[in-house]
């Protein structure tokens, strides 16, 4: 009975209600999107990578290195010199390394020149090597694996031509237009950055650049394929490379080592540690982005009481009638917090569908750009943790109109004021 | 989405930050930050490996070669200290069985002893541990009793990898305790 005479009462000032429904709902939005967009980008980082041991490169920022030589995100400062790979990577505490060569894109996604060891060896979420939906890893010097986004979203089979072009951007005037690659092997998702690269062995992308100076193709000059045999197509240098260990028990020394390289100025990073500290970097700024949502939920279950207390202004009559029919103070006080719980109610679920539909809209959107991997919006234990705080700080901020209704006294509206 | 852009910018901030060091080259110098010290933690099997760093000055009071017979005896002393494994670490339920210790104590090298150290010259304390642990499922949390021990010792950064996970921390002596896991 309590609904019903509440549903009527907040149906007979619908304008109302329903921005003071629009408020709760934007305010939800806010605090719930935050929460899981902070979840899941964190998941999704921490298991874009697995298994290796450290991470080098060019000296620069820890964190700098992380993103460019993993997510794709940002660029190198500086590539290394295949001289002190080689040396590095013939360390017999080293079992294995991945070299990572950056700096080409197809249609807008990275190229990435590496050799077989990163499909043999790469692995992503919880230790999960990655697999092939379609073909196999390149062989000849002209072949290209693709990542399972980059399939799907260009519409390519294995066996298809593909341009590469010069640098990076969706649009590019200068083509590797004399070397079309040949698709040999398309990757199973993985819901990782690598679904969004283009994988060249590294001979290839020496290959590629093999009649270029200073940026530009050379006019006039072009190397035959029967010409490109003949060449040494060894790489003078890569942007980074990983490294699995023999033993973890050397993972610091090693590392001590290669920081400590005197030949070229090198950064050995281990890829966890280093995410980490990025956490603990951004905690601040996370805690300010939550602290802001709440403040947008303070303010609207502020406007929702607000909205109830002039209610009762124009309710005057309608209280003092049901008090004169014999409801109770406490009638009038559950009707009034129902009131509010039913904005409310109505607010979070709205907040929470639009949640899940936006985030299914812009999931492709932040994976192709920003390599970022949002989950589909679910409901778990910490959602239902918050919902229940906004519904208790509804009942909190809801007592000042449903007090101020339970002490209005019987005859207070039923006498005409003068 | 703002989030990503907040990473974006922190990471431009960091590539500033790290570019004015870029051009510095060899030799390499590890950070040195008195009151600081550094511990590398790698449980692989049931072998647990601890690698203790820490400038000089945080363990003995002074950052330059002994000069007399009381300065002599507090390297000693710290040196003594840092041998003493279960004085240093308590681990949880699991029974560590120390198995291999090694201290190096600087300005010990005769060599070293007869130059006079440069002004400013930094010193750092290295001591590697192995221990085996069974069982390992249990070794939950290490406490860490090195701030009791020496207490210019303000603050000690973690890294340990344990189980495919790497991960770093930061203990103080209010939070002594590792947790593994």
């Amino acid at each position: 009975m309590f609904a019903k005479v509440a549903w009527h009462s907040l149906q007979n000032r619908r304008y109302t209600a329903i921005l003071t429904i629009i408020s709760v709902a934007i305010s939800t939005f806010v605090l719930l999107g935050v929460e899981h967009i902070r979840h899941e980008a964190k998941e999704s980082f921490s298991k874009t990578v697995s298994g290796v041991d450290l991470i080098v490169g060019a000296r620069t920022s820890q964190v700098n290195l992380l993103l460019y030589s993993v997510f794709h995100i940002g660029n190198p400062t500086n590539n290394i010199s295949w001289q002190s790979y080689r040396e590095l990577a013939d360390d017999p505490k080293v079992a294995w390394t991945i070299p990572i060569s950056l700096g080409d894109s197809h249609q807008g996604y990275r190229v990435m020149g590496t050799t077989d060891d990163f499909f043999m060896r790469f692995r992503f979420g919880k230790n999960t090597a990655l697999s092939f939906s379609e073909g196999e890893a390149f062989s000849q010097l002209f072949d290209v694996v693709l990542g399972a986004e980059v399939a799907k979203k260009l519409n390519y089979r294995v066996g298809d031509p593909i341009l590469l072009a010069h640098g990076l951007g969706r649009i590019s005037f200068s083509m590797h237009d004399d070397k079309p690659f040949r698709v040999k092997g398309i990757l199973r998702p993985t819901g990782t950055p690598a679904d969004q690269t283009l994988y060249i062995s590294l001979q290839g992308m020496e290959a590629i650049h093999l009649d270029w100076r200073d940026g530009v193709k050379i006019p006039g000059k072009k190397v035959s394929d029967s010409d490109i045999d003949a060449l040494d197509l060894t790489p003078k240098s890569i942007t980074a490379f990983m490294i699995g260990l023999q033993s973890k028990m050397a993972i610091f020394s090693v590392q001590r080592h290669i920081n400590q390289y005197p030949k070229e100025p090198l950064l050995a990073i281990l890829p966890g540690i280093t995410l980490t500290e990025l956490w603990q970097m951004m905690n601040s700024m996370e805690n300010t982005l939550r602290l802001i949502s709440i403040l947008v939920l303070f303010s609207s279950l502020l406007g929702l009481s607000t909205m109830l207390l002039s209610s009762i202004r124009e309710r005057q009559r309608e209280i003092a009638v049901m008090r004169a029919i014999g409801a109770s103070p406490l009638f009038v006080f559950l009707i009034i917090q129902i009131e509010a719980l039913m904005i409310t109610l109505v607010g979070i679920i709205v907040a929470i569908v639009v949640l899940a539909i936006g985030i299914l809209l812009i999931q492709s959107t932040l994976a192709e750009n920003y390599g970022i991997f949002i989950n589909h919006f679910s409901i778990n234990n910490q959602t239902l943790g918050i919902v229940g705080i906004i519904i208790l700080s509804t009942f909190i901020l809801g007592l000042i109109p449903s007090l101020s209704a339970y002490r209005m006294s019987l005859h207070h509206g039923l006498v005409e004021r003068s | 989405m703002e989030y990503k852009h907040l990473i974006l910018g922190l990471s431009f901030v960091l590539i500033g930050v790290s570019e004015a060091y870029s051009t510095e080259m060899h030799p390499s110098h590890e950070v040195h930050v008195h009151g600081q010290a550094v511990l590398n933690i790698v449980l692989d099997g049931s072998t647990l490996f601890i690698e203790f760093e820490s400038p000089v000055i945080n363990l003995i009071g002074f950052e330059h070669a002994p000069v007399n017979e009381e300065q002599k005896s507090k390297l000693q002393n710290a040196k003594q200290t840092l041998a003493a494994t279960e004085q240093l670490f308590y681990f949880s339920t699991a029974t560590c069985r120390s198995e291999n210790v090694e201290i190096e104590v600087p300005y010990t090298n005769q060599h070293e002893d007869r130059k006079l150290p440069h002004r400013g010259e930094h010193v750092d304390f290295h001591a590697s541990y192995t221990f085996k642990c069974e069982p390992v499922k249990d070794l939950q949390e290490i406490t860490i009793k090195l701030f009791s021990l020496f207490p210019a010792i303000r603050q000690i950064k973690t890294y340990w990898i344990s189980h495919g996970i790497q991960a770093a921390t930061v203990l103080e002596s209010s939070n002594p305790i590792l947790k593994i896991n």
